[in-house]
């Protein structure tokens, strides 16, 4: 039983789990809520990763913002999984800023709308956290688990806020307003930043440019408020960043940059997860002597034997090799953490990752058994 | 300006599959094979340079191994590149450099840093003409599907000057582009490889070529085999051995399990070997390299 994670997941409302692409990110997600379900309390897990793993991991097929229920537990809890559709996400929040139908419309009839919704890169994270702040204060949850996009997706995802406030807070878009006319001075200024951003962009692109931005800057007023408010969620005591890693150098890196990146933006991280650590019996002591074993066994040719034999020690060789090389990565990752870090290491497990009984089995082994027969798959 | 551009491979997938491994032992066999070869990385943190032993690959292109080259170009200096270029009278490009204004406006544009990195790669194949296979280490699978979806975005858009050729160049430099997506012989990523390939066909006119399946082991035993060690473990350390054996074999039966499913793709499927330990030396990457 992990307590000192327990704890920590008990008392925080919003748990975000970072980290590299490929450790495990989005099963250990579902594994850390299903405990919180466990426990009695109401979860949701929300994935803003692209590629729809949560799904998959999950045994469930949300459509994009749909929540849906994935299991409940005898303790009375119940799991949710959301999969975040940026597109309907981004869709919703101007049509609820537009301060008119016919200003909403003017963005969304865009011809550069399309790819700010849908292609433009760092629409992920603004709408995430847009999502974030909307279910965060809705109250429904006891605890909303985050699954970020892989790590260096998931810096933009911390720098997002800010990002997104500098954007919303710039005159630039005051200068895009056409019924703003302000001062004389302040045409002035506009006029005088137009001119250069004309010159930036050539003149002949600003004239879409400045239509779609004069349009999309009405909506920005009620957004700043958002942003910053999600600024501060992330920074309050009820949140906590969960670093989850794998054996290998590069994802020991990025959890280490990850966990340095926090402390810069004062940010709560206490755990460091190593998922899938290959785990083997005889990586530190000799195989039982299969020579012995074979040898005494009939219906087998001495070349077969042979055979068999060089097959055991390969696969043990090879084995051990993995289990060595994890415990070494393991090691070294344990000397670089901070004190005021915990590392957990987890196992390899036998299982099909995408079922709930793999996400279960996770959490068994995070917590111990906690009774789940009243768990319906 | 229009110089033949060189050919280019994408190699793209989910993060922790190797990508990066697989584009500098591609990058290897090329040079090998008697190209000028350049390996490109944007904004990248760890990628190429940590597996070569160093923090990170500067933004200069630095030699690797002979004709093979590296390079980690950062967004910042694509955009003052950009600024420069568009603004080549001083106190035009100090009004804008001066402006916070603007300077936040440019940053905070989405999707506008990667056009500006297209740019200026762009840019450097030309400034080196003797360049004739580029390697181009994306992103991570979601973010690199939408890096790769950036410059026909902008070309709807932009349709004036400076900002157009940029734009330009950077479609006829990807006209000679290929795609090969790196994947791992387990569920997720399969899954993952599936709905990429569909949405790359579906939204980029650049062609995908290869699937690169990375760390396949091998299965020692044949069915045969494997019956005949359960019958005989009866001691309870061969049991333990057994149960180690048995979880591995589970483990690469699920692998080809998965392999099986990309053939739906009718892609060339390249599979790579998985090689003794979790990070790789020199001599891997060129054993890899034969293999591609």
């Amino acid at each position: 039983m992990n307590s000192a994670l327990a704890e920590e997941l008990l008392g925080r409302r919003l748990i975000v789990c970072a980290g590299g692409g490929g450790v495990g990110k989005t099963t250990l997600s579902a594994a850390l809520a299903l405990f919180l379900a466990r426990r009695g309390r109401r979860v949701l897990v929300v994935t803003i990763d692209p590629a729809r793993r949560l799904a998959e991991a999950l045994g469930v097929a949300p459509e994009g913002n749909r929540i849906v229920e994935a299991t409940r537990t005898s303790a009375g809890g119940v799991l949710e999984a959301m999969m975040l559709d940026c597109r309907l996400t981004f869709d919703e929040s101007l049509a609820r800023h537009a301060r008119s139908k016919e200003e909403f419309e003017r963005v969304r009839t865009s011809h550069l709308y399309e790819h700010v919704a849908t292609a433009l890169s760092r629409t992920h994270e603004y709408m995430a956290l847009e999502k974030l702040h909307e279910l965060h204060h809705d109250g429904t949850y006891d605890h909303i688990v985050l699954d970020t996009p892989p790590t260096r997706d998931a810096l933009g995802f911390l720098d997002a806020p800010q990002r997104m406030l500098d954007f919303c807070n710039e005159r630039i878009f005051r200068w895009f307003v056409p019924e703003d006319e302000g001062s004389r001075l302040l045409r002035f200024g506009r006029e005088r930043a137009l001119w250069l951003l004309g010159r930036v962009v050539d003149q002949g692109n600003l004239g879409p440019i400045a239509e779609f931005l004069g349009a999309l800057a009405g909506l920005f007023g009620g957004f700043r408020e958002r942003v910053r408010d999600v600024q501060a969620t992330l920074r309050q005591d009820g949140t906590t960043f969960i670093l989850i890693a794998s054996p290998g150098r590069s994802s020991m890196h990025e959890a280490l940059y990850f966990g340095r990146k926090m402390r810069d933006y004062g940010l709560r991280h206490r755990h460091l997860l190593v998922n899938r650590v290959f785990d083997y019996p005889f990586s530190e002591r000799p195989l039982p002597p299969l020579e012995a074993l074979f040898s005494q066994t009939l219906g087998l040719g001495a070349a077969r034997a042979g055979r068999l034999i060089t097959a055991c020690e390969k696969t043990h060789q090879r084995l051990a090799d993995l289990a060595r090389r994890d415990a070494e990565q393991l090691a070294a990752l344990a000397s670089a953490l901070p004190d005021t870090m915990q590392l957990t290491s987890i196992p390899q497990l036998d299982l099909e990752p995408v079922e709930l009984d793999a996400v279960g089995t996770l959490t068994d082994f995070l917590f111990g058994t906690i009774p789940g027969p009243g768990e319906e798959p | 300006m229009s110089t033949t551009r060189p050919e280019m491979t994408i190699v793209t997938g989910k993060g922790g599959v190797g990508k990066t491994t697989v584009a500098v032992a591609l990058g290897m066999s090329l040079a090998t094979a008697g190209h000028q070869v350049l390996l490109v990385e944007f904004d990248s943190q760890t990628g190429v340079g940590t597996l070569l032993g160093r923090s990170k690959l500067p933004t200069e292109p630095v030699e690797l191994a002979p004709r093979f080259r590296a390079v980690n170009l950062l967004a910042t200096d694509a955009t003052e590149r950009f600024l420069r270029r568009q603004l080549p009278l001083p106190l035009l490009f100090n009004l804008v450099a001066q402006s916070s204004a603007l300077r936040s406006f440019l940053r905070a544009t989405p999707g506008l840093d990667e056009m500006f990195l297209f740019g200026a790669l762009d840019a450097l194949l030309q400034e080196h003409p003797e360049l004739d296979q580029v390697i181009l280490d994306a992103p991570a699978t979601g973010h690199g599907l939408t890096l790769l979806r950036i410059p026909y975005a902008f070309a709807q858009f932009v349709t004036f000057g400076g900002p157009r050729r940029l734009v330009e160049g950077v479609l006829a430099m990807l006209e000679q582009a290929q795609i090969y997506v790196v994947t791992l012989p387990e569920e997720l990523p399969v899954s993952e490889t599936l709905e990429l390939a569909t949405s790359l066909r579906r939204s980029i006119p650049v062609p995908l070529r290869k699937i690169v399946l990375n760390r396949c082991e091998e299965d020692p035993f044949d069915d045969e085999e494997f019956a005949f060690l359960r019958t005989n473990c009866r001691t309870a350390p061969a049991e333990e051995f057994l149960g180690a054996v048995t979880r591995w074999r589970n483990t690469l039966h699920r692998q080809s399990r998965q392999r099986d499913r990309l053939g739906v793709l009718g892609l060339p499927l390249v599979s790579l070997p998985a090689l003794p330990g979790r990070d790789l030396d020199r001599a891997q990457l060129g054993l890899l390299a034969e293999v591609l």
